[in-house]
């Protein structure tokens, strides 16, 4: 145990190596992280487009995953769902862009009925064709899967779903959260796991969420800020803001590494490389977290 | 149409609504489907839970209705509409067709059982215990759905979809790969299952045995079926074959076979239909009891016998230490439960709240309450916590003992309170950055703190009592093995009779403060999970650097870049 943590801490051979991979992908372009700003029902695809449209990540006949946060029975203002605007028009653009299947995906904590009912995701999507609301809470939907470049992360049970989709869209509303400090894109990414207490009483928190991206890194992160959660997440009620906003980026690091600067968690400033599990992930290559170097388009 | 047919197609109808009502038993349907019409019929349901909890329950009051219609009409309810009854008479349709069992002509044992165990049951509800849940119909039979028939079916039902849901999905309906019924389980199921075996069995020996010589409900409306105006006519040309006699449910004829016992008759129509002369018919007669009709009736002194019987029963019950323990506070109750003594009193253990409950939460008490609390609605927050937004158990309860609150004022009803077991709880003494209970919590009731222990100072997490409610989310997430190292007991519950749980101090409560004012400062910030190899009594690294604003800080963020 401790010479592992060390082992990290002090950035020998392994993290040097996640380091050169991690800079290997800065050399290239800079990630593309797309913020838009106005109606809820109007910015994803505002966002989307400035990614260079859906159609770069859709294409016909695709099975899409949407992993939103759909875990609390809590109307969309309390900013612990994400809002039903945002997954209803990136749902649309996805079926437009000629996909087959989109799915959105959660492990909800809270009972299954009522999170699809008080989150207001279930009268969003309902009668669009195409679009299955799969509230997983049994454990034959999971399949125990292998991590072998993992440190904490040896095995999980992810969603059968996730490996069998063409496309992963990560859709997080923006929360503050009382283990991780935010919870956005990478952390919403434990609901397509299956045993979540495991991270919790097995493996070292914040490093299992970073991990998480080895096995299912996806294709476009959407974090929804159209309400942010601020303190007392993340179940809330806490203090909100409305920001009328998304962040998009193909950068899973990125994305979020933004998102942590764009609002005042627990009434301070913040940086990227603040939040643990940000810098794990970006240590272990999985994208930027430098806001300097990222091209950020606002729309 | 033949009085047999007649009573085979109302029996279907009842029953198949007795199970539609069964089915609709759910949220939400359970808000506007009249889901406990069936029990509210019940006449004896509503006297002993009336009188067990000197209380005038409104929505029993339907069974007024019964009681009048069996005047006029006799005891049609126990041929015609009783679940129990229907279920009873599949049973022997399917396992009993065959056997050719002669009816002795001396109807033994003596049908009298079952006004003595009426007679037991009123007297021990004098005595404010309820042994209502051993003998009437309208609790066995939807406790044995619940409990016996339902979890077998969904398991079943279950079991199709996925052995069909590969093929389906390579088909391309995706509908189906997500959908899974949502699985009941029932703790101490036994007792009910060896007590609906019992019944079911016994008509090997005797046709509807359980109707005949023990069903309360029976007895009680057999008092006044006598007067009702369908009675068995015999003509005189009655060659006292006895066909009728044999083929009777219920053995209402006598040795001669030309009187009827009224107390007895169902109005099933089967001596109509055995008879050799076709000359038996229920017909309408005038009111009152004519010379061939007779009754049976306890006499005076098995009269006091059952009081004194069911007086004894009650005070066993009543003067025990588990109702001692019970009334103390031993189960977290369903929200809007009225206070433990009338809530013993007045539940008919019929099963509604645990078929309709979201969660699966709500579980019978089983015998380590004693017969008190036996089969009683209780929390389990293992099992499945109680759903904030969801009012149903109040719904359904048909007497009330769960009291049919609005959603606004469930929010605020205290079943409970979460204890935190600091040596089970890897929080607190393993310093894993663990906070699940605080993650799930829809009261906010849980705060994280930087505490100094033995293993140095790490956040760990406290229950605010004023905000707890104890549905027992908490409890049901702990990530611990086994017992959760947070459980819900019914410290602090509030149990009314009537009135609102809301008050000022509890809405003020529940606010969402603009600044969080607590007792320790952000210098005391335990960096989470990393603590794990500090020394037990060295500080966090970023200890006494100071911070301008009170907002406290989970784990999760480095402070020092």
């Amino acid at each position: 145990m401790i010479s592992r943590r060390q082992f990290i801490k002090s950035g020998t051979a392994a993290a040097g190596v996640a380091l050169t991979s991690g800079s290997v992908l800065a050399q290239g372009e800079k990630p593309v992280v797309a913020v838009a700003k106005g109606k809820p029902n109007e910015i994803v695809k505002k966002a989307v487009d400035a990614l260079g449209g859906i159609k770069k990540f859709v294409k016909q006949g695709d099975r899409v995953v949407i992993k939103a946060n759909m875990g609390f029975p809590n109307p969309p203002d309390w900013s612990t769902t994400t809002h039903p605007e945002v997954v209803k028009s990136i749902a649309q653009l996805c079926l437009d862009a000629g996909a087959q299947r989109v799915i959105l995906i959660d492990n909800p904590l809270r009972d299954a009925q009522m999170c699809k009912e008080k989150s207001g995701i279930g009268a969003a999507v309902k009668g669009m064709k195409g679009v299955v609301l799969a509230m997983l809470k049994e454990e034959k939907f999971y399949k125990p899967t292998q991590v072998p470049k993992a440190k904490e992360l040896k095995s999980v049970a992810v969603t059968k779903e996730v490996l069998r989709a063409n496309c992963l869209i990560n859709l997080p509303t923006a929360k503050s959260h009382s283990a991780t400090g935010v919870s956005l894109g990478i952390k919403n990414l434990m609901g397509l796991v299956w045993d979540r207490s495991a991270y919790h009483n097995k493996m070292e928190l914040n490093m299992a969420i970073a991990e998480q991206l080895y096995i299912m890194k996806p294709n476009l992160t959407i974090i929804d800020c159209v309400y942010a959660l601020l303190t007392n997440g993340p179940a809330g009620p806490g203090k909100t803001v409305e920001l009328n906003t998304v962040v998009a980026s193909t950068d899973p690091v990125a994305a979020d590494s933004y998102t942590v600067g764009i609002a005042r968690w627990y009434n301070r400033d913040w940086k990227g490389s603040q939040v643990k599990y940000i810098k794990n992930a970006y240590e272990l290559g999985f994208g930027e977290i430098d806001v300097a170097k990222m091209d950020v388009k606002k729309v | 149409m033949k009085i047999k047919t007649f009573r085979r197609s109302v029996q279907g109808v009842t029953f198949t609504l007795f199970i539609i009502l069964f089915l609709f038993t759910v949220y939400p349907f359970a808000r506007i489907v009249p889901v406990k019409t069936f029990l509210q019929l019940d006449p004896l349901v509503a006297l002993v839970s009336m009188i067990g909890s000197r209380a005038i329950i409104v929505p029993m009051l339907l069974a007024v209705l019964l009681f009048i219609l069996t005047l006029i009409f006799g005891r049609f309810f126990c041929g015609y509409i009783c679940p129990l009854g229907t279920l009873i008479d599949i049973n022997n349709f399917i396992f009993f067709r065959k056997l050719k069992k002669k009816e002795s002509k001396d109807p033994k044992p003596n049908r009298n059982i079952k006004y003595f165990i009426l007679i037991g049951v009123i007297a021990a509800s004098l005595l404010g215990a309820d042994l209502l849940h051993f003998f009437s119909p309208m609790s066995i039979a939807p406790r044995t759905f619940t409990l016996i028939l339902f979890p077998p079916v969904i398991w079943f039902l279950n079991f199709v979809i996925d052995l069909i849901r590969p093929l389906a999905l390579n088909m391309g309906f995706d509908g189906l790969l997500q959908f899974s019924f949502h699985r009941p389980y029932f703790e101490n199921s036994i007792p009910t299952l060896i007590i609906i075996v019992i019944i079911l069995v016994a008509n090997y020996w005797r046709k509807r045995f359980w109707c005949r010589y023990l069903c309360p409900t029976g007895a009680l409306l057999s008092l006044v079926s006598r007067f009702g105006i369908f009675k068995r006519k015999v003509t005189d040309k009655c060659s006292s074959c006895f066909r009728c006699m044999s083929a009777c449910d219920m053995r209402a004829i006598d040795e001669e076979g030309k009187n009827t016992i009224l107390s007895e008759c169902t109005l099933c129509g089967n001596c109509v239909e055995a008879c050799k002369q076709k000359e038996n018919s229920i017909g309408i007669t005038s009111f009152g009891t004519g010379k061939n009709n007779s009754a049976l009736l306890v006499d005076r002194r098995k009269f006091i016998y059952s009081a004194v019987t069911g007086i004894a029963a009650a005070a066993t019950i009543k003067g025990g230490i588990h109702n001692e323990n019970n009334i103390k506070g031993r189960f977290v109750r369903p929200p809007g439960s009225i206070p433990e003594a009338d809530f013993l009193a007045r539940c008919i253990r019929c099963g509604e709240c645990m078929k309709v409950c979201k969660t699966n939460g709500l579980q019978p008490a089983n015998l380590e309450s004693g017969f008190d609390a036996l089969w009683t609605p209780r929390l389990k927050p293992r099992v499945g916590a109680c759903e904030d937004k969801c009012n149903m158990c109040g719904q359904v309860c048909p007497t009330q003992a769960i009291r049919k609150l609005p959603l606004e004022e469930k929010l605020y009803a205290k079943i409970g309170t979460a204890v935190i077991d600091r040596r089970r709880c890897i929080a607190w003494e393993q310093n894993k950055l663990c906070l699940i209970c605080d993650e799930i919590c829809p009261y906010d009731a849980i705060e994280f703190r930087i505490t100094e222990t033995f293993t140095g100072p790490f956040k760990r997490p406290f229950v605010l009592e004023d905000k707890c409610v104890g549905c027992g989310w908490c409890e049901h997430k702990c990530p611990i093995n086994g017992r959760a190292a947070i459980e819900v007991y019914c410290i602090g519950e509030e149990r009314f009779l009537k009135g609102s749980y809301i008050t000022e101090q509890k809405k003020k409560m529940r606010e969402v403060k603009e600044t969080h004012e607590s007792d320790y400062g952000v210098d005391d910030l335990g960096s989470g999970g990393e603590d794990l190899v500090k020394p037990p009594t060295k500080t966090p690294d970023d200890a006494g650097k100071k911070e301008t604003e009170d907002e406290p800080l989970p784990g999760g963020f480095i402070l020092d870049e």
